[in-house]
C-alpha cells in the first residue's frame, strides 16, 4: 500500500535502483523498505530497468540516432511491388503450364481418335469369328503390331465371376497367352496382345480357369 | 494497423505499415548489423517476407509490431550468416553457428534496441535527467545546478523516468532477466 511516506522515498528509490543512493539517505530508505513491501517490489522493478539500461553504452545513447534514408520507404514499396509482380507471373506460368498440359493431353486424345477411327479407317486386320460352347461367342480382328499380335475382341455369353485366358498358337504348336479377362454375359470389347507375330499365328482360342476350351478358331495364313 | 493483411495487400497499406514501423525496424537492424546498407536491405526483405506471409498473420495472437520483429530477427540472422558482417549480433552469430548462442546474442541486441526505443518515448525532462545521471554519470547536485532546479526535482525526474521506461519497455515486449 502506497503511503505518504512512500511518496517521500521515491527520489531515493530511483537513485538506489541506479546504484547512486546518497549514503545519508540510504539508512532511512533501508528502514522504510524493511516495513514496506510495495516499495521493495518497486525497487526490484526499477533495478531490473536499470540493468536493462546498461545494455546500451553511453556512447550509443549520446550519439545521434541512426535513421533510415528517406529513400528507404520507396525502396520497400518497390521491392514489395516487384515481389507481387513475380508472384503474379509465377501464378500465370502455373496456369499456362496447366493449360498447356491440358492442350497436350487433348491433342493426344485427338491423335488417338484420328489414328484409330479416322477417315483412313483401322489398320488392315484379319477378321476371325470364334466358335463357342455353352452360348459363348466372339469375333476378333487381329492386327500385326511391333511386339506381337493385337487382338480386338468382341465377346459375349461367358460366365460372370469366372476368368478366361485368350491364347494364340503358332506354327510350332506352342501357345502364347494374350492375357486374361473376367466373364460377362453381355457383349464386351477387349484389346489384348500376344507376343507372337500375326504371320506365325495359326489358332486363336479361349480357355476357362480349368483350362477347358470355350472359344476356338483357326487363323487363316497371312503369309 | 488493425488489419495488416489488406493493409499489406496495397501500396498505401505497405506505406502505412512502413511509416508506423519501418524506422524502428531499421534501427533494430542497424544495431544488429552495424551497417546502414545491410540494415536497409534487412528492412526491405522484412517487408517482402511480411507481404508473402500476410495471410498467416493473426492479430489475435500478437501485434503487428511483434510479428514484424519476429521476421526482421530472422532476416538479420540470415544476413549475418550470409555476409559475416560485424559488429553486433553478427560477430557472435556467424562464428558460433549455435542456435542458443545466436539467441543469446539476439536477446542482448533486442534489449539494447528496446532501451533505445523506450528512451525515445520519454519526455525530454525525464530522458535528459536519466542520461545525465546514469549514462554520463554526473552527480545529482551537478545536474541540479546545471538545470537550475532543486536536487529533489532531479531525483524525482529520474524516478519517474525509470517508471516510464518500465512501461515503455513492457510495451516493446521486454523480458525482464530477474
Amino acid at each position: 500500500v502506497t503511503t505518504e511516506a512512500c511518496r517521500d522515498w521515491r527520489g531515493p528509490l530511483g537513485a538506489a535502483a541506479l546504484g547512486r543512493a546518497d549514503p545519508a539517505e540510504e539508512i532511512g530508505l533501508r528502514a522504510h523498505l524493511d516495513g514496506c513491501a510495495a516499495c521493495r517490489a518497486e525497487l526490484r522493478d526499477l533495478t531490473a530497468v536499470a540493468r536493462a539500461l546498461d545494455s546500451v553504452s553511453a556512447t550509443d545513447i549520446i550519439s545521434p540516432p541512426s535513421e533510415p534514408s528517406g529513400a528507404l520507404a520507396g525502396r520497400v514499396l518497390e521491392r514489395v511491388a516487384r515481389e507481387r509482380g513475380a508472384q503474379s507471373a509465377r501464378r500465370n506460368r502455373r496456369v499456362m503450364a496447366g493449360v498447356s498440359a491440358f492442350v497436350a493431353a487433348a491433342a493426344v486424345v485427338i491423335a488417338v481418335v484420328l489414328v484409330v477411327g479416322g477417315g483412313a479407317g483401322p489398320a488392315p486386320g484379319t477378321r476371325v469369328v470364334l466358335e463357342g460352347v455353352g452360348g459363348a461367342r466372339a469375333s476378333t480382328v487381329l492386327r500385326a503390331g511391333p511386339v506381337g499380335t493385337h487382338v480386338d475382341m468382341k465377346v459375349a455369353g461367358l460366365e460372370p465371376g469366372q476368368y478366361y485366358w485368350l491364347w494364340l498358337t503358332g506354327a510350332s504348336g506352342h501357345r502364347i497367352p494374350a492375357g486374361t479377362f473376367g466373364g460377362r454375359r453381355q457383349s464386351t470389347d477387349l484389346q489384348l496382345t500376344a507376343a507372337l507375330p500375326l504371320a506365325k499365328a495359326r489358332r486363336i482360342w479361349v480357355t476357362d480357369d480349368k483350362d477347358r476350351v470355350v472359344l476356338d478358331a483357326r487363323i487363316p495364313s497371312t503369309e | 494497423v488493425a488489419d495488416p493483411q489488406p493493409a499489406l495487400a496495397t501500396d498505401d497499406g505497405v506505406r502505412a505499415v512502413y511509416a508506423a514501423h519501418g524506422p524502428e525496424l531499421y534501427r533494430f537492424a542497424m544495431r544488429s548489423l552495424g551497417d546502414r546498407g545491410l540494415a536497409e536491405e534487412a528492412v526491405q526483405e522484412t517487408f517482402v517476407r511480411a507481404w508473402r506471409a500476410a495471410g498467416r498473420f493473426d492479430d489475435e495472437l500478437g501485434s503487428l509490431r511483434t510479428w514484424l520483429f519476429a521476421i526482421v530477427r530472422n532476416v538479420v540472422i540470415d544476413l549475418s550468416r550470409a555476409r559475416a558482417v560485424r559488429p553486433g549480433l553478427s560477430a557472435v552469430a556467424t562464428s558460433a553457428g549455435d542456435g542458443l548462442f545466436v539467441d543469446e546474442a539476439f536477446d542482448r541486441v533486442l534489449t539494447a534496441w528496446q532501451v533505445e526505443e523506450a528512451l525515445r518515448m520519454l519526455s525530454d525532462e525525464h530522458r535528459s535527467a536519466l542520461i545525465e545521471v546514469h549514462y554520463r554519470g554526473r552527480p545529482y547536485t551537478d545536474v541540479a545546478l546545471a538545470l537550475g532546479v532543486p536536487i529533489g526535482t532531479v531525483k524525482s525526474r529520474v524516478y519517474y523516468a525509470l517508471k516510464a521506461m518500465r512501461l515503455a519497455l513492457e510495451e516493446l515486449g521486454w523480458n525482464r532477466d530477474d
